[in-house]
């Protein structure tokens, strides 16, 4: 199901009642709500692989009640293994079966032994990379102690299928979610207010400027060898908008609607795209998974301690693995490297945690200084999107040739820039909004928030107005096939 | 909770209010300029229809307007004969465009595609509106759009959505044994099978009822078409036409057969190029100017 689609207009309400009016006085009745809610949301796409998350939540539960039944080290090892295992099993074969199957093909070939790579006919489960990775949080945290695992297996089956986050996050620690199934839920009026707001902010991000952007960003991308430099400049600007509207936009109805149920979801995004410096972007783009691989991997690495070649190791491994979860291909591989090296020498030169604060705070414009970090970190980041969004390895080199060529300095495709004009405008009125909302958790938080209520309904009349007409062909979430 | 949702149904009639007020204000202001709305003085002949009778150049013909709009299926003729015939009593003749392809069921897609609708929605009556919302061949949200630009479109400029006029499109290309093909294909099958239209026979009839009842002649206007195109055409098609048509005299079904080259028709072999266009304007000037 869809958050943008008609079904979900209809199941929000109908759950959102439900959960406050007649499941409201017991909790356990709250949570199997939410738990079947959720499952009904899953399987709406496709109810086979329901059995997938089940067996999966079984797994986690049962390893974590074992755990905190022995202290023999070598039995909780194997039984942290077998979590690992079957998790990554799961999201190994169904994502990465076929990639490994061509590479050692093609390593083969390479070596002058051909050999043919028997492929799968695999369909990936749909938000499969994040509820494995909020899976395993737990059975981790569980292992080191660091979390008591729990005996409610109705909390705990809800907490891995929690239906706002559950096929494209944020990805929950356990720490943090799994308690909030145990209280009891009271609600809390501003709370929802805020959820509805952020929703409807999402809504925007994901209906106007992700899939208005995603019209000329397929077009330049699915034809680029027609096209010039200045065009396909402008394709990746295109897509890099659309996969933050698309994703932040996604993030933002999760964790809206999570409001509405008296949760707390984290942040996920924090205006990435006003970074002075590619350290500054990690720490606020896809936060719950930047701070899940410094957590579960980064650090168990060593992190930051040690020499320059483990730092770079450890830098290169972090961002490759990151890149690499996104999907079976070498492009996301290629990102993810391109990332780490824009990153290193910030963290060679302990110049990675300048920028900790929001840029030109208390100020409405940025200093020249600051406009200049943004627009060259920015830049650096369109650059990368391109390996993100391109079919091949290929076709993301030919695209980056093509940019820099003499056709740069062309005029881009003029029917292509007459009929995104608009779109591009969009754009623009985006960023004023985020700019302005750039303190707060999300972009609309605390606009016209301290004006007269007519004024906030008529703003919030407005986005909606912009949201119908100017919402572009409805599109998948990009990130449901991670 | 109960604030939540007070607040909420607060806001949404706030937003309902709104959406009203402007579709309203729309709807009546439309309604305003259509219960004043007049043709040229004094016109005799009116001619209606889709693309292909609007090339008939009305600036030559003599107390003559055309009316005829791209993609204008009968029903939607219909609506306007019922409004114009009511309140233009000078008008003697209707020329209404009425080809082989009009009974087929591709017109249908257009008779529910919401960018035609749209047009004609302001002469609905509100069941006729309702039921176009209702049907599930209508792109609602689109509708809505269309509806909020097309009726802003009719208060601020003085050419209407409904009314129609003189137009004809050109092309570089000549029309091929392919491009011809594809329009046949298009006009003719719906999914490798032939159908009919039977809200256009059914307006059809209503249209002759009307003039009629209005005292008003009706003369059916087939414009040619390209040789090929026409030997394409299906017989089942022909036929029907012949059968759907067979209550009006010859002397009111007007052809211009053997008359246009080849060369005089767009790529599709269905449309008239300007050159064709102007010839049988002058056509149907002589034929008006006889009447």
């Amino acid at each position: 199901m869809l958050f943008n689609s008609f079904d979900f207009a209809i199941f929000l309400p109908i759950i959102f009642i439900l959960y406050w009016f007649v499941f409201k006085k017991i909790i356990k009745h709250q949570n199997l709500l939410l738990l079947v809610a959720s499952y009904v949301f899953y399987g709406w796409w496709d109810w086979r692989f329901l059995s997938l998350i089940i067996f999966s939540s079984f797994i986690d539960y049962y390893v974590g009640i074992t755990l905190s039944k022995t202290n023999s080290q070598h039995k909780r090892k194997l039984l942290l293994l077998t979590s690992i295992i079957v998790n990554l099993g799961f999201l190994g074969f169904f994502k990465y079966f076929n990639f490994f199957a061509e590479s050692f093909a093609d390593a083969f070939t390479l070596l002058g032994n051909p050999i043919e790579a028997s492929r799968l006919n695999i369909i990936l489960p749909v938000g499969i990379s994040f509820y494995t990775f909020q899976t395993l949080s737990y059975s981790i945290d569980v292992y080191k102690r660091k979390l008591i695992p729990t005996n409610n297996i109705i909390a705990f089956f809800a907490f891995v299928s929690f239906f706002p986050q559950l096929v494209a996050g944020p990805i929950e620690r356990a720490k943090n979610l799994l308690p909030q199934f145990y209280k009891k839920r009271c609600f809390d009026y501003s709370k929802a207010v805020d959820g509805m707001r952020q929703i409807l902010w999402g809504l925007f991000k994901k209906i106007v400027i992700a899939d208005n952007s995603a019209e000329f960003a397929n077009q330049i991308f699915n034809n680029s060898a027609d096209m010039n430099g200045s065009t396909l400049v402008l394709g990746a600007i295109f897509f890099t908008f659309q996969i933050y509207g698309d994703f932040s936009g996604y993030s933002d109805i999760a964790i809206g609607t999570s409001r509405l149920f008296g949760f707390n979801l984290m942040q996920n995004f924090n205006f990435p795209y006003f970074s002075r410096d590619i350290a500054e972007f990690w720490r606020r783009w896809h936060i719950s998974l930047s701070t899940w691989f410094r957590d579960y991997l980064y650090i168990p690495l060593g992190g930051s301690r040690g020499g320059t070649l483990i730092k770079v190791r450890n830098i290169f491994i972090i961002f490759i693995v990151s890149g690499f979860w996104h999907g079976a291909n070498w492009t996301f591989i290629i990102w993810g490297a391109l990332n780490a090296i824009y990153f290193l020498p910030l963290l060679l030169t302990n110049n990675n945690r300048n920028n900790l604060d929001i840029v030109a705070s208390g100020k409405s414009l940025p200093s020249f200084n600051e406009l200049f970090s943004i627009v060259l970190t920015f830049s650096l980041t369109v650059f990368a999107w391109i390996f993100f969004r391109a079919d091949n390895l290929a076709h993301a080199i030919s695209y980056i040739s093509e940019i820099i060529s003499y056709s740069f300095f062309d005029f881009p495709n003029k029917l292509i820039f007459k009929k995104s004009l608009t779109t591009i405008f969009l754009i623009v009125l985006f960023i004023f909004i985020e700019w302005i909302g750039r303190g707060n958790s999300y972009g609309i938080q605390k606009l016209f928030f301290y004006n007269k209520r007519i004024h906030r309904y008529v703003f919030y009349c407005l986005l909606i107005f912009i949201i119908f007409w100017f919402g572009g062909d409805e599109q998948q979430f990009i990130y449901f096939q991670f | 909770m109960n604030y939540f949702l007070k607040k909420l149904l607060e806001f949404t009639l706030f937003f309902i209010s709104i959406f009203l007020l402007i579709s309203i204000s729309i709807n009546l202001s439309n309604n305003l300029i259509l219960k004043n709305i007049e043709l040229k003085k004094n016109i005799k002949h009116l001619i209606i229809g889709d693309s292909r009778t609007q090339i008939f150049d009305d600036s030559i013909l003599d107390d003559c307007q055309n009316i005829s709009q791209g993609s204008e299926s009968l029903y939607f003729s219909y609506l306007k004969l019922d409004k114009f015939l009511k309140s233009n009593k000078s008008i003697k003749n209707v020329y209404l465009g009425v080809s082989y392809h009009s009974f087929s069921s591709y017109f249908d897609e257009y008779t529910f595609d919401s960018n035609v609708v749209s047009n004609y929605f302001f002469m609905m009556s509100y069941k006729e509106k309702i039921d176009f919302i209702l049907n599930d061949d209508i792109n609602l949200k689109s509708l809505i759009k269309n509806f909020f630009i097309k009726g802003v479109s009719n208060i601020v400029y003085k050419k209407k959505t409904y009314i129609g006029y003189s137009y004809f499109h050109s092309s570089d290309q000549k029309p091929t044994d392919k491009s011809i093909q594809l329009r046949i294909s298009k006009q003719f099958t719906t999914e490798n099978s032939l159908n009919y239209s039977n809200l256009n026979i059914l307006y059809f009839d209503r249209i002759v009822e009307l003039c009629s009842k209005y005292d008003v002649e009706l003369f059916i206007l087939n414009t040619p078409t390209h040789s090929l195109h026409h030997k394409k055409t299906p017989k089942n098609y022909i036929n029907k036409y012949l059968d759907v048509t067979s209550n009006i005299d010859n002397h009111h079904m007007i052809r211009f057969d053997n008359i246009l080259k080849d060369e005089m028709f767009l790529p599709d072999g269905d449309h008239i190029n300007k050159f064709g266009a102007n010839i049988i304007s002058y056509k149907l000037k002589t034929f008006i100017n006889n009447e």
